[in-house]
C-alpha cells in the first residue's frame, strides 16, 4: 500500500460518518478546502498518523514547528511527501 | 494625454459568472474551454474527417453555459419579453449594473446626461434572429421543398408541418420584436439605467472592444462626457460563424489554443461580455472612486495596402503601438506585461511578435493571452484582454498564459518570456499593454498603468458553503421516505416536517450525494454545504449560545452583516494588540447576539470562553453594555500583557498535560478546552521544557503569540487594577441560563457573588470541557459559537459520540452574511423556523434564457404519400389501386396519430367575457353597473383559473388520473379577456410529469395519480390571534378585494396576526374561484398588516399539493393563510384548505408583487366612485404626479380613463401631462358634484355633460377647477401666461356652457413650486 493509500484510509477513519465515499484523496488534496477538516480533527489525524508510522518519523514536531496559515494550506501531497522522506532517512 | 481611469469593471466568460471569478480562474491557470453541449451545437454538425462547409472539425469552445439567469423583474423588463430578446441584451445590461454597482455609482447620484455606453458588437447571428429567420424563412423554405419532393402532400398537410414546425422555433412577436434589434445592446442599458449620453455598438470584428474604449477615451478627453461604460460583447455560437473560420483554416483542429507555441494550429471560439467604467483620472481621484488602474495611451490604425485583407501587416500592427505610446507618458522599458492578440495561428503569432520587436527593441516583458483559457472571444476579446491587463496591474500579479510548452522560435534570445504560473510583480510602476488586430486589419493598443501600490488578494473560495451567490435547495418532510420522493421528485423547496434537508448548489451531483445521505439517515452538519436530521436535536435539545474569546488570528468580515442590519461595524476589527482584541470580540459579540435577537433566535444556555464570558454576560443581561465599555476604558493600556510569560496549546487531555509540567515552577494550565487540548501557560522557560515533553511523547504543541497570564497564578500580580474595578461593576442577576466557566455551575444570583466570580475569573483556571459537559446533561445539544474561533471544536471534541451540533456564526476568510446564511441553515434543520427568504433567492421574477438554437423536433404528424399511379393502367384498375393505398396509408397515419395523442395534446380556445360570463367579475378596474364598455372594466383571467386551463390540458395525457400536484408555476402574463383572447394550449409528457402550457402565457408541470393520498395539515396555529380589522362582509362591500360575487367566498375571517390569517371559504362558482380565494386572504392580509404599499398581484406560486377531489359549488373549506415572506416588492405566503378536518389541498410559495402605492392612490383603486388622486387648494384641485411611481400611473391610466381616453392619450404627443389633466378635471369636476350632493361617481362618468370645468398642465402637475358657471385656470412659471391663460379659458367658457360671460371673476392666486396657478370663478 502507497503512503497515499495510507494517507486515505487515515482520514477516512478520522472522518468516520462524514466521510463522503465520492471523495478522490489525491496529492494535491487540501485538508481544508477539499476535505473541509477541522482543526480538531486534524490533531485527530496527527496521532494516527504517528501511530500508523510509529518511530520512523517525527510527524508531530514537524507540525508544531509550522504558523497557522501554513497549516491550513498543507496539502495531502505535503504530508506524504515529509513521511515519505523521513522514512527514507531512517532506512 | 489626460489618463482614464478605470473605476469598475463586469464580466461574464466561460466559467466565470462575474469579474472576480474571472481573475481567479486567470491567476489560478484554470483551462475553461470544453466541448460545446448538444444544446449549444449540435452533434451532427461535427466530423473532422469531412470538409464540406456544413462540417466542422472541433467541438470545443469557451461557452458561458446552456443557459443563464437572469433577474427580469430587477430591470421591469416582463418575463417574456426578456425570454424572446436576443440573450445578449439582457445578459450586458445585467454586467452595466454589475460594472456601475462595482464602480460604487449604483446608488450614488452622477450627471446621467453626461454618462454613455459604448460597446463592441459584431454583426453576427445571434440566438434571437436566428429564431426569427427560423420562423420566417426557414418555415417557408421547409413547406417549399416539401411541396417540391413529397408529391400528393396537400396544403393543409404542409400548413400544419409548417405551424408546428415554427412554434417549435420559439416564440416571436410584436411584445418580443424590440429584442431583436442588435444596437439595442447598448441603447437598453442606457434606457434602463438611465444614461442620457450617447448609446451604441461598434464593429471593428476582434479589436471592437478596444475601439469602442477608444472611443470612450476621446468622449471624456474631451469633455463631452463624465462616465462611460465601454467594452465588447459576444454571446452566441452559430455553426456558420464556427465554419467560417474552419474554412479559413484558423480554427484549431488539436482542440487547443496555444498562443506563441510552436505547435500552435489556431483558435478556438469563445464568447462572452466584458465591461469596464471609465472617468477622467481627476475625477476619479476628487470623487475618491476607487482606481483600479488608468489607461495611459490608446491608439487604432488600419494595415492600409496589405498581402490579403486576412493576412496581418506588421507595418499596420506596429502603427496602432507606436500611437499609443506617442503621448502616453510612460518609459517604455517599464513595461512588464503584454496582453497579447495572441490567436495561436502561425501567421498571426509571428506577426505579432515581429510587431512587439519592433516597438519596443530590445526590452521584453511577460507575454501572453486570455485567449489560451477561454478562446477568441470575437468582439468581446479586447475587453477581456483589458480587464485582464488592468487587474494584474492593479493586484500586482503577472499572469499566467496557458499551452505554450514550446515557444516560438523567433521569442529565442529576446527577453520575451510567456510565464506559464502567476508571479508577483512587485515593481513600484507597473506597465502593461494590451494588444486587439481584427479581422481586415484593424488595429487597436491600450497602454495601461497603476495608480497606487499592488493591492492584496485572497483568491475567493470555490466551496459552494462560502459562496453567497448559489441556489439553494430547503426541503422538510414528515419522514426520511417523504423527502426521498420530493428529492425524486425534483423539487428544491416546500413541504413541513420535521425532517428536513438544505442543500448549497443543488447540482444533480450534488443532489445525489445529499440523497444518499438522506437514504442512510445519516445526519450532516454543513460539510461541503450539506445539512440534514431526520428530526431536529431541539425538538427535545436546547439552544446553546458560546461567546468566544481572544484568539491567534481575529479579522472578521462583518460589512456585509452590518449593511444589511443596518448597524454599524464594530470597532477593531482588525486590531493592533491584545487589548484593541479584546474590545473588537466583545464588540463583535455584542453585535452579532443584537442580530440573532433581532432574527428571533433566543438561547436556551449561555456561556463564553475567557473574555467572551464578558459578552455572554452582556447578553444575559448580568452586566450592561456601559459597564464593559467603562471597565476596558479604565484599564491602564498594556495591563493585560504580561512579559515573560506565554501560553502553549498542547494537542493532549489534562492528565498527559498535568505529567508534562510536574515538577516545573512558574507554569499552569489554564484552560482545560477539551480532550485534545489544553493551554498551559506559564514562563518562557518552563513552557520549553513542558513543550519539548509533550513533542518527545508524540503530542502536538505550539506556542501562541501572545502574551499574557489569564486564568493562571501568574496573572495574578497584574490583576490589581482589574480586580477593583470588577468590585465596582454594576450587575444582576442573569435574565437566562448563564454558566460560569470557573465554577461550571450557573451564575449564581446575588450581586457580591456575582462580582466575586468575575474577579476569580481572571486568575483561575478555565474549565471549558468540564463545562461543555454540563450544559449538555442540563438539555444543551445545539451549540452556536456567536463569533469566530475555535468553540465548536472544542465543542465536538468534547461530547464526541454524543447527539449535537456545533457551529459558528462566522468563519474564517467568509463574508459574515455566508456564515449567517449558513447558520440559519443548520439551525432550520435543527428544527427552528427562521425567515430563510432574508438569506437565500426567492423566487423571483427571474427568467432562464437559453443561449443555443437547437434543431427543431417535429412530432405528432407523418406525411402520408400518395404514390404516383402508372396512367397506362384501365380505370378500373387505378381507382382499386387508389383505394389500397389510401387505406395502406391510413393504417400508419392512424397508428402514429394514437400513439402521439399519448405523447402531446394539443388544442385551441378564445377567452372572452362571452365564453366564460363569470369573469365580469373578476375585472381589475370594476365600473358602475352596467357600464357598456367592458373593455374599460380590464376583464382578466385568474391566475388560478389559469391553472385549471393547465391541469385540464394535462388531464388529457392522463384520463383515468387525478391531478395531485402543481409544481414550477410560471406565470408570463396575464390574459386579458378583452378583446377576446385566443390561446393555445399543449401538454406533453416529461418523466413522472406532464408538462402543460398556455403558449405565451403560463407554464407548469403537473403530476397525476390513480387516487389522492392523504396529508395531515401542517400549518401552525396563530401566534396571537386577534380579530380581523375587517369583516368578511365588509370584504367586498368596502372594496378590499375588487371581486364580483362569482369570486367572493370569503365567509368569515376568524381572526389574524403577523403571521397570517384565518379564515373559511365558501366555494364561489367562477372558475378557479376556490383557490383564488385563499390568494384573497394573502392579499387581505398585506392590506391589514402594512401602511403602504397595499395593492398587490399574483405573479406566481411553488406548488399546490391535492388530497382529495374538488368541493362542489356552495361547500366550505377552512383555510390557513401563513405569511413566509414580505419585503418592499413581494409578499410570499402558505395555505392550506381544509374540510371536515381533513386536509383537502396545500400551496406553497404563492407569490403576490407588490406595487408601491401611497395611501390616496389606494383609497382610489380601493373606491373610485367615492374618492379622488388629488389635492384641493384654494377652491382648485392639483395632481402632482412625482409622488406616484411608474406602475401606479399605468394603474392610475387604466382606473381614470376610458378606452377612448386611452386611445387619445397614445395618440398625444404629452402623453403623460394628458393623463394628468385627464385625472385632475375628474377629480375637480366629481368633488364639485359631490359637494353639490350627488351620489357615487366612477372616473370614467366624469365629467359630466353639465359641470363646467378648467385644466391646465405643466412639467408633472396638472391643476383643474370646476363649478356650474365659467371657470377658468393657468398653470406657469410665469405668472403674466398663468393669467392670461386662465383668462382665455374663461372667456371661452371653459367645456360644456354658454360663451357668455356674465360677470368678473374671482381670483385665486397660488405658488407651487415655481410655478403659479391663477384660477378664475
Amino acid at each position: 500500500m502507497t503512503t497515499l493509500e495510507a494517507l486515505a484510509e487515515l482520514l477516512q477513519d478520522v472522518l468516520a460518518d462524514d466521510w463522503d465515499p465520492s471523495t478522490v484523496v489525491q496529492m494535491d488534496t487540501s485538508f481544508a478546502d477539499d476535505l473541509e477538516l477541522e482543526s480538531i480533527e486534524f490533531v485527530v489525524l496527527a496521532e494516527r498518523i504517528q501511530e500508523r508510522f510509529g518511530a520512523d518519523i517525527d510527524f508531530v514536531t514537524w507540525i508544531s514547528g509550522m504558523d497557522l496559515d501554513g497549516i491550513i494550506g498543507l496539502t495531502v501531497g505535503e504530508v506524504v511527501g515529509f513521511i515519505d522522506a523521513e522514512r527514507a532517512r531512517a532506512s | 494625454m489626460g489618463e482614464i481611469a478605470v473605476i469598475g469593471v463586469g464580466a461574464l466568460f466561460p466559467q466565470a459568472p462575474d469579474a472576480a471569478a474571472f481573475w481567479d480562474n486567470i491567476v489560478s491557470g484554470r483551462d475553461c474551454i470544453a466541448e460545446l453541449p448538444d444544446s449549444r451545437s449540435d452533434p451532427r454538425f461535427y466530423d473532422p474527417s469531412s470538409d464540406r462547409i456544413d462540417r466542422i472539425p472541433t467541438r470545443r469552445g469557451g461557452f458561458v453555459g446552456e443557459a443563464v439567469r437572469f433577474d427580469a423583474g430587477a430591470f421591469g423588463i416582463m418575463p417574456v419579453a426578456a425570454k424572446g430578446a436576443e440573450p445578449d441584451q439582457m445578459l450586458a445590461l445585467q454586467i452595466a449594473a454589475k460594472t456601475l454597482k462595482d464602480a460604487g455609482y449604483r446608488d450614488r447620484d452622477f450627471n446621467r446626461e453626461r454618462a454613455a455606453v459604448i460597446l463592441g458588437r459584431g454583426g453576427y447571428l445571434t440566438p434571437g434572429m436566428l429564431r426569427l429567420h427560423r420562423k420566417v424563412k426557414v418555415a417557408e423554405q421547409l413547406a417549399s421543398v416539401l411541396r417540391d419532393v413529397v408529391p400528393g402532400v396537400s396544403e393543409k398537410q404542409i400548413a400544419e408541418v409548417q405551424e408546428r414546425f415554427s412554434e417549435g422555433a420559439g416564440h416571436v412577436g410584436p411584445d418580443t420584436a424590440i429584442g431583436l434589434v442588435p444596437n439595442l445592446v447598448a441603447s437598453r442599458i442606457a434606457n434602463r439605467l438611465d444614461f442620457q449620453g450617447p448609446a451604441y455598438t461598434v464593429d471593428a470584428a476582434c479589436a471592437s472592444a478596444l475601439i469602442a474604449v477608444e472611443h470612450a477615451v476621446r468622449e471624456l478627453q474631451s469633455g463631452r462626457c463624465d462616465l462611460v461604460l465601454a467594452g465588447g460583447v459576444h454571446l452566441t455560437h452559430e455553426e456558420g460563424f464556427w465554419s467560417v473560420f474552419a474554412q479559413l483554416g484558423a480554427l484549431s483542429r488539436t482542440g487547443m489554443m496555444r498562443p506563441f507555441d510552436q505547435r500552435a494550429d489556431g483558435l478556438l471560439i469563445g464568447e462572452g461580455i466584458g465591461m469596464l467604467a471609465l472617468k477622467r483620472r481627476e475625477d476619479a481621484e476628487r470623487d475618491s472612486d476607487r482606481i483600479y488602474a488608468c489607461i495611459a495611451g490608446v491608439g487604432s490604425s488600419s494595415d492600409g495596402r496589405a498581402a490579403s485583407v486576412m493576412v496581418p501587416r506588421v507595418a499596420g500592427q506596429v502603427l496602432a503601438l507606436e500611437r499609443a505610446w506617442a503621448h502616453a507618458g510612460v518609459d517604455r522599458d517599464k513595461l512588464g506585461l503584454v496582453e497579447a492578440h495572441g490567436t495561436g495561428t502561425a501567421a498571426g503569432d509571428r506577426a505579432e511578435i515581429e510587431t512587439l520587436k519592433a516597438v519596443f527593441g530590445d526590452h521584453g516583458a511577460a507575454l501572453g493571452s486570455v485567449k489560451s483559457m477561454i478562446g477568441h472571444t470575437m468582439p468581446a476579446a479586447g475587453a477581456a484582454g483589458l480587464i485582464k491587463a488592468v487587474l494584474a496591474v492593479y493586484y500586482g500579479v503577472i499572469p499566467p498564459s496557458l499551452h505554450c510548452d514550446q515557444p516560438n522560435e523567433l521569442l529565442e534570445g529576446t527577453a520575451w518570456r510567456v510565464p506559464s504560473k502567476a508571479e508577483p510583480w512587485q515593481a513600484a510602476e507597473r506597465v502593461a499593454g494590451v494588444n486587439a488586430f481584427g479581422f481586415g486589419g484593424i488595429n487597436a493598443h491600450v497602454v495601461v498603468r497603476s495608480a497606487a501600490e499592488p493591492v492584496p488578494r485572497t483568491p475567493r473560495s470555490r466551496r459552494p458553503s462560502d459562496r453567497a451567490d448559489v441556489e439553494v435547495l430547503i426541503l422538510a418532510a414528515h419522514s426520511p421516505e417523504e423527502l426521498l420522493e420530493a428529492i425524486d421528485r425534483g423539487q428544491t423547496r416546500g413541504g413541513s416536517g420535521p425532517c428536513r434537508l438544505a442543500v448549497l448548489d443543488p447540482t444533480p451531483a450534488r443532489v445525489k450525494m445529499a440523497r444518499e445521505i438522506v437514504e442512510r439517515w445519516k445526519p450532516r452538519a454543513g460539510r461541503k454545504g450539506i445539512w440534514f436530521r431526520p428530526k431536529g436535536l431541539l425538538d427535545q435539545g436546547k439552544l446553546v449560545f458560546l461567546f468566544p474569546g481572544i484568539e491567534a488570528s481575529f479579522a472578521p468580515d462583518v460589512d456585509g452583516l452590518a449593511e444589511r442590519f443596518e448597524r454599524p461595524v464594530p470597532d477593531y476589527m482588525r486590531p493592533a494588540d491584545l487589548e484593541e482584541t479584546g474590545r473588537g470580540v466583545i464588540g463583535l459579540g455584542r453585535m452579532l447576539v443584537g442580530i440573532l435577537r433581532e432574527l428571533g433566535l433566543h438561547p436556551d444556555l449561555v456561556a463564553g470562553h475567557s473574555i467572551g464570558e464578558w459578552t455572554a454576560m452582556i447578553a444575559a443581561g448580568v452586566l450592561d453594555e456601559s459597564e464593559v465599555d467603562g471597565f476596558l476604558d479604565s484599564v491602564p493600556v498594556g495591563d493585560l500583557q504580561v512579559a515573560g510569560v506565554q501560553f502553549a496549546a498542547a494537542g493532549c487531555g489534562v492528565a498527559q498535560a498535568r505529567e508534562a509540567i510536574e515538577g516545573l515552577e512558574n507554569i499552569a494550565i489554564s484552560h482545560d478546552n477539551c480532550p485534545h487540548q489544553v493551554l498551559l501557560c506559564g514562563h518562557d522557560a518552563s513552557i520549553e521544557v513542558a513543550r519539548s515533553r509533550l513533542v518527545k511523547a508524540g503530542v502536538m504543541c505550539q506556542v501562541l503569540p501572545f502574551r499574557s497570564g489569564f486564568h493562571s497564578p501568574l496573572f495574578q500580580a497584574s490583576v490589581g487594577a482589574h480586580t477593583s474595578l470588577l468590585g465596582k461593576m454594576a450587575v444582576k442577576a442573569a435574565d437566562l441560563p448563564l454558566y460560569s466557566a470557573t465554577t461550571t455551575d450557573l451564575f449564581p444570583t446575588e450581586p457580591d457573588a456575582i462580582r466575586a466570580l468575575a474577579q476569580e475569573h481572571l486568575v483561575a483556571p478555565l474549565r471549558w470541557r468540564e463545562l461543555l459537559l454540563r450544559q449538555y446533561a442540563d438539555g444543551g445539544r445545539v451549540f452556536v459559537q456567536v463569533g469566530t474561533g475555535s468553540l465548536p471544536n472544542f465543542v465536538r471534541d468534547t461530547l464526541a459520540g454524543k447527539p449535537h451540533v456545533a457551529l459558528s456564526l462566522l468563519n474564517p476568510r467568509q463574508d459574515g452574511l455566508v456564515g449567517l446564511r449558513n447558520l440559519m441553515l443548520a439551525l432550520f434543520v435543527e428544527g427552528v423556523d427562521l425567515p430563510l427568504e432574508l438569506f437565500v433567492p426567492t423566487p423571483s421574477l427571474s427568467v432562464t434564457l437559453p443561449l443555443g438554437t437547437p434543431l427543431v423536433r417535429v412530432e405528432g404528424i407523418t406525411l402520408g404519400t400518395a404514390a404516383p399511379i402508372d396512367e397506362d393502367l384501365p380505370e378500373e384498375l387505378r381507382d382499386a389501386m387508389r383505394r389500397t393505398l389510401a387505406s395502406l396509408n391510413a393504417g400508419p397515419t392512424q397508428v402514429m396519430a394514437a400513439l402521439s395523442s399519448r405523447r402531446t395534446a394539443l388544442d385551441r380556445m378564445t377567452l372572452s367575457v362571452e365564453a366564460v360570463p363569470a369573469l365580469v367579475d373578476h375585472c381589475f378596474f370594476p365600473q358602475p353597473p352596467g357600464w357598456p364598455l367592458i373593455s374599460d372594466s380590464h376583464p382578466v383571467v385568474p391566475m388560478t383559473m389559469t391553472l385549471e386551463l393547465l391541469m385540464d390540458i394535462a388531464s388529457q395525457l392522463a384520463p383515468d388520473q387525478v391531478v395531485v400536484e402543481l409544481a414550477d408555476v410560471e406565470l408570463l402574463r396575464w390574459l386579458s379577456v378583452f378583446p377576446p383572447l385566443k390561446i393555445e394550449r399543449r401538454a406533453r409528457r416529461d418523466g413522472a410529469w406532464i408538462r402543460a402550457e398556455v403558449v405565451g402565457y403560463a407554464s407548469a408541470r403537473v403530476r397525476f395519480a390513480p387516487s389522492y393520498s392523504t396529508a395531515q395539515a401542517s400549518l401552525p396555529a396563530l401566534v396571537d390571534p386577534r380579530p380581523p380589522p375587517a369583516t368578511a362582509e365588509r370584504l367586498y362591500a368596502d372594496r378590499w378585494m375588487f371581486h364580483g360575487p362569482q369570486y367572493q367566498g370569503v365567509t368569515d375571517i376568524s381572526a389574524w396576526d403577523s403571521s397570517g390569517v384565518d379564515g373559511r371559504i365558501t366555494v364561489p362558482s367562477g372558475p378557479g374561484a376556490l383557490l383564488d380565494n385563499a390568494g384573497q386572504l394573502l392579499g387581505y392580509w398585506l392590506i391589514a398588516a402594512s401602511d403602504e404599499d397595499k395593492l398587490a398581484m399574483p405573479k406566481g406560486l411553488e406548488s399546490v399539493r391535492f388530497f382529495g377531489p374538488a368541493p362542489q359549488v356552495g361547500a366550505e373549506l377552512d383555510c390557513r393563510l401563513r405569511v413566509t415572506h414580505t419585503d418592499e416588492r413581494t409578499i410570499v405566503g402558505d395555505a392550506e384548505l381544509t374540510r371536515d378536518g381533513k386536509l383537502w389541498c396545500r400551496i406553497t410559495g404563492w407569490a403576490d408583487h407588490r406595487f408601491k402605492t401611497g395611501p390616496k392612490v389606494w383609497e382610489v383603486m380601493r373606491l373610485p366612485h367615492t374618492s379622488v388622486v388629488s389635492e384641493r387648494q384654494d377652491g382648485f384641485w392639483i395632481f402632482d404626479d412625482q409622488a406616484v411611481r411608474a406602475p401606479s400611473r399605468d394603474w392610475l391610466a387604466r382606473r381614470y380613463l376610458s378606452t377612448a381616453e386611452r386611445e387619445q392619450m397614445s395618440k398625444s404627443r404629452t402623453p403623460r401631462q394628458f393623463l394628468n389633466g385627464r385625472i385632475a378635471v375628474k377629480d375637480a369636476t366629481r368633488s364639485w358634484a359631490w359637494q353639490q350632493g350627488e351620489g357615487p361617481i366612477f372616473p370614467v362618468e366624469a365629467p359630466r355633460e353639465s359641470t363646467r370645468w378648467a385644466v391646465a398642465a405643466s412639467g408633472k402637475v396638472a391643476v383643474a377647477i370646476a363649478g356650474d358657471g365659467p371657470v377658468g385656470i393657468g398653470l406657469d412659471p410665469d405668472p403674466d401666461h398663468a393669467l392670461a391663460a386662465a383668462q382665455a379659458g374663461y372667456e371661452a367658457g371653459s367645456g360644456g356652457g354658454s360663451r357668455t360671460v356674465v360677470r368678473q371673476p374671482i381670483v385665486t392666486r397660488a405658488t407651487l413650486g415655481d410655478l403659479t396657478v391663477v384660477a378664475l370663478r
